[in-house]
């Protein structure tokens, strides 16, 4: 497992590659968050079959990264494929809308599947509450949203895609926390050698 | 005192109310009551939205009461009356409280006012004097329950039931409505309005505006506007006299109520889902009627005026007003390469498009345009409303033109529908034909330059040989069809199952049943975008018998690789997998591959050869740089000229995506809104794509029967 880790998560010149992957709902807005981010300028054409449309370096608490973003928008009532992409992906951006009270609770089903499939108790997530520009219609209190992010233990940020807020931002979060989970099982596995000779002796 | 009551708010003598009032004769005067529509009427509104939604567990809608169950009701009464304070409110997604109906109506003391004789009541002195404001007040808070909890505050509290206050509050309501059954009567003709009510709010149907605006006033006048509007002028009088408001008159030609239900109907995304339901997909019988299912619902929504096409469009004639032109105001914005001289369409007015559709040059670049157009229209506006607008444009032409400009101009019109005609033929219905051939008989007159007749005739010829030979069945009767492998001991058996037959013939037979799915996608199946958009499922068949079909597919291997007796079922799956790749059926193969993901599979052992060939598989469909190798595969083997079936998901996510990002108008000078060529282009450019996939020549296999109709009921036990 160990091996693996690093050869994914750096390329040959020794910089950080993380995939993350966007979940949520339908009709939540993760396409447009992630063209959002992938794109600074919104623009008319947008081409999803080019290459390149999901990657970008960025630069993160001043060290690049190298990004690789899955929209999973367009094939979230599928269940089949869910399993595939949580294993590939290094963070999830659990994406719910503001506006909606069913996306927010699908929101669990998403979270309980990823330790499932990622087989572990904790994985680098960020809840993302979207739309928060339609003050007027919205259903979820962000406070409400905070309490149930703290119950499980990751932050939370409320975005806009349309209005492009909080959207660096909410990748930046996200980044740091695959930052973090990557560095706390550099020091499990540290402790593990360090006590392996220990008991040997 | 209650038998003026009785007489001012009469009951429709044809009511179930009625029919379980007389039977039961407690109140025994019904001498006075007064035919009445009001309640049926109403009923007959709320009918479409329950005739809908029924079957749906979650909405608590049940309109009217049959006798059985209201006499059901009457004798649980009798073993125990509970008050009308123990109805139980719940809170909906939205945070509004309402009472949910199924469950209220278990213990709910309907009829309790038509029981028990007010007379025969003890009736306290604090409540008598309370009494004439308080019936107002309820009666109002009735109209209106789901958006409030019970208003014991609205009670304004009378000097001299003060000393009680702390204690009859909670109870008020409930007294009030043993006393008065009259207000329990006009509780019973609100309530088909009280339940489209909680509908809107369960469906979270409307802006939060609306429903802040939609107070008990507003609800009380549409009320009074469809009594008024069905000319029960008597009953709006009693109406406003009880409730103490007056009607405002409002100035609409039609029952604002009916039209309201109309609206919420429209609303929901939910109709076609409800009426092809996916765990019905295998039932034959639905299978075999859903045409005439969907033909009667289609139908019965036109009769409703609801008839939707594309999503933009939501009514047409609205539409073709805010397409209106400015004469001589700029149409069209066009980017101009300065250096390759190119010029790049960007966008423009629907005129202004069609103009440049029907323009009579033939140059590439125009022949490309009509194809974008054609290819994606309908997801902006009916074919329908495109035909509308070429007749008008071939019937008034510019006064100002010469005789042989205007020629032109209808040449042009005529040489774009025979193009259309020709290429998109399942576009046209049998209305819009009619409506085509009386064009060309119409404009036979005034027309006489012989492009014109040759193409007039050449359409009507067409007419003629679509109309004669509905299907053209590109047969090619090909003598090389490959022997299917099949196990002849055990193919006429019953106990057939698919782990019997070879590798490669399953791959074949799986590659088959898929091809014919994937041809028969249409364009229109492609632009209603059904797949992802429940409203228009039903637009898309095919797509989503492909969809159900690839995830059933992946069910299926991960159960057979779990299965405790199957022998060496992985390296069964990879051989599946190497024949799909030659094959070049990468829709089946992703299917397969994905099964490997499944957390059962995965924990399973792998011995490394596997392990290696597995991973060959992966990395060609694996989602990283955007499916970069499965794109160049694809590529190449689209160059070979043989047959393929793309990994149709991801064509049809990219197609979503498209259809998401980019705007379907953008706002040019003048702020008139341009159709976004831009995004047409885009569309086109994987629409022509998976045109380009089905056109490819096909596979070259027999079916075999006993083995389609495995895999098309592939069962995971």
């Amino acid at each position: 497992m160990a091996p693996k880790e690093t050869t994914t998560n750096s390329n040959s010149n020794g910089m950080q590659e993380f995939k993350l992957a966007v979940i949520g709902g339908g009709g939540v807005g993760k396409s447009a968050l992630t063209v959002q981010f992938i794109q600074n300028i919104y623009i008319e054409e947008y081409d999803p079959t080019i290459e390149d449309s999901y990657r970008k370096h960025a630069k993160i608490d001043d060290k690049p990264v190298f990004l690789e973003i899955l929209d999973t928008a367009g094939q979230e009532e599928y269940k089949a494929l869910r399993d595939s992409y949580m294993r590939t992906a290094d963070g999830f951006l659990m994406v719910y809308s503001v506006i909606d009270r069913k996306t927010f609770e699908e929101v669990n089903e998403f979270y309980e599947q990823i330790l499932r499939v990622k087989d572990c108790d904790k994985a680098p997530m960020v809840l993302v509450g979207n739309k928060c520009d339609l003050e007027s219609e919205r259903v979820i209190r962000i406070d409400e949203a905070k309490v149930y992010s703290k119950q499980l233990g990751i932050p939370m940020i409320e975005t806009s895609a349309k209005q492009r807020l909080n959207v660096d931002e909410s990748f930046a979060l996200l980044v740091r926390e695959v930052r973090k989970s990557l560095k706390s099982s550099d020091e499990d596995q540290l402790t593990k050698k360090k006590k392996k000779p220990c008991s040997i002796l | 005192m209650a038998p003026t009551f009785n007489a001012q708010l009469p009951i429709p003598p044809g009511s179930n109310l009625f029919k379980l009032r007389s039977s039961l004769s407690s109140s025994g005067n019904n001498s006075k009551l007064e035919r009445s529509e009001m309640e049926l009427e109403i009923l007959e509104n709320v009918k479409i939205v329950k005739e809908n939604f029924n079957s749906q567990d979650k909405i608590p809608i049940r309109i009217g009461f049959t006798k059985k169950n209201v006499v059901e009701n009457v004798e649980n009464l009798k073993d125990s009356v509970k008050p009308y304070n123990s109805v139980k409110l719940f809170e909906n997604s939205l945070g509004y409280v309402y009472e949910d109906h199924w469950n209220v109506e278990e213990f709910r003391p309907l009829l309790n006012s038509t029981l028990i004789s007010p007379s025969s009541l003890p009736v306290s002195a604090s409540l008598e004097e309370s009494q004439p404001e308080a019936i107002p007040e309820s009666s109002k808070s009735e109209t209106n329950p789901p958006l409030e909890t019970i208003p014991t505050e609205t009670i304004p509290p009378s000097e001299d039931s003060s000393k009680s206050n702390s204690e009859d509050k909670s109870k008020w309501r409930n007294r009030i409505l043993e006393k008065y059954p009259v207000i329990q009567e006009l509780q019973e003709r609100i309530y088909p309005l009280w339940r489209t009510i909680s509908f809107g709010e369960v469906y979270n149907a409307g802006q939060k505006q609306v429903r802040e605006n939609l107070t008990e006033d507003v609800v009380l006048n549409i009320l009074m506007q469809h009594l008024r509007f069905e000319g029960l002028k008597r009953t709006i009088s009693e109406l406003e006299k009880e409730t103490k408001r007056k009607y405002l008159d409002i100035d609409v030609q039609q029952s604002l109520l009916h039209g309201l239900a109309k609206e919420a109907v429209k609303k929901t995304e939910r109709l076609h889902d409800l009426v092809i339901f996916d765990k019905f997909q295998h039932s034959a019988n639905v299978q075999k009627n859903k045409n005439s299912i969907m033909k009667a619902l289609e139908e019965s929504l036109n009769d409703l005026g609801i008839n939707e096409y594309g999503h933009v469009t939501e009514s047409e004639k609205e539409n073709l007003s805010k397409w209106k032109e400015i004469v001589g105001g700029q149409n069209e914005i066009v980017h101009v390469d300065p250096v390759k001289k190119y010029e790049q369409f960007q966008a423009g007015t629907l005129n202004r498009i069609l103009e440049k559709l029907t323009s009579l040059t033939t140059d590439q670049q125009s022949s490309l345009f009509v194809d974008v157009f054609l290819h994606t229209y309908l997801s902006l506006i009916s074919a329908e409303t495109v035909l509308n607008r070429l007749i008008q444009k071939c019937k008034n032409l510019p006064k100002n033109h010469s005789q042989e400009s205007k020629n032109n101009i209808q040449a042009g019109i005529l040489k774009f529908l025979h193009y259309w005609m020709e290429q998109h033929s399942q576009h046209f219905t049998n209305n819009m034909i009619a409506k085509v051939q009386k064009l060309l008989n119409h404009e036979n007159h005034n027309n006489s330059s012989p492009k014109f007749i040759k193409l007039r005739k050449d359409i009507l010829q067409h007419i003629e040989q679509g109309q004669s030979t509905e299907k053209k069945n590109p047969s090619s009767v090909n003598v090389n069809y490959i022997e299917p492998k099949v196990p002849m001991q055990k193919i006429f058996c019953e106990t057939l199952s698919l782990d019997d037959i070879d590798e490669e013939e399953i791959a074949r037979q799986l590659t088959l049943y898929e091809y014919d799915l994937f041809v028969a996608i249409g364009l229109e199946e492609l632009m209603s975008f059904g797949w992802k958009r429940l409203k228009f499922k039903h637009r898309c068949p095919n797509i989503n018998k492909l969809l159900i079909h690839f995830e059933n597919v992946t069910k299926w291997i991960s159960f057979s690789i779990c299965k405790p007796k199957s022998k060496n079922p992985i390296k069964r799956c990879i051989s599946i997998c190497e024949h799909l790749k030659k094959l070049n059926n990468f829709n089946t193969l992703k299917a397969i591959l994905n099964a490997f993901e499944y957390g059962e599979v995965k924990t399973l052992k792998i011995n490394q050869s596997e392990q290696a060939n597995k991973m060959k598989f992966q990395q060609l469909m694996s989602e990283e740089s955007n499916y970069q190798e499965y794109r160049q595969t694809l590529k190449e083997s689209s160059e070979e000229n043989t047959s393929i079936i793309p990994y149709v998901r991801l064509h049809l996510r990219d197609l979503f995506l498209v259809e998401e990002n980019q705007n379907d108008f953008v706002i040019g000078p003048n702020s008139i809104e341009f159709i976004n060529w831009m995004k047409r282009e885009s569309m086109y450019d994987i629409v022509k794509e998976i045109k380009y996939f089905q056109s490819l020549p096909c596979y070259q296999f027999t079916k075999v029967y006993q083995i389609q109709e495995l895999l098309r009921n592939i069962q995971i036990e």
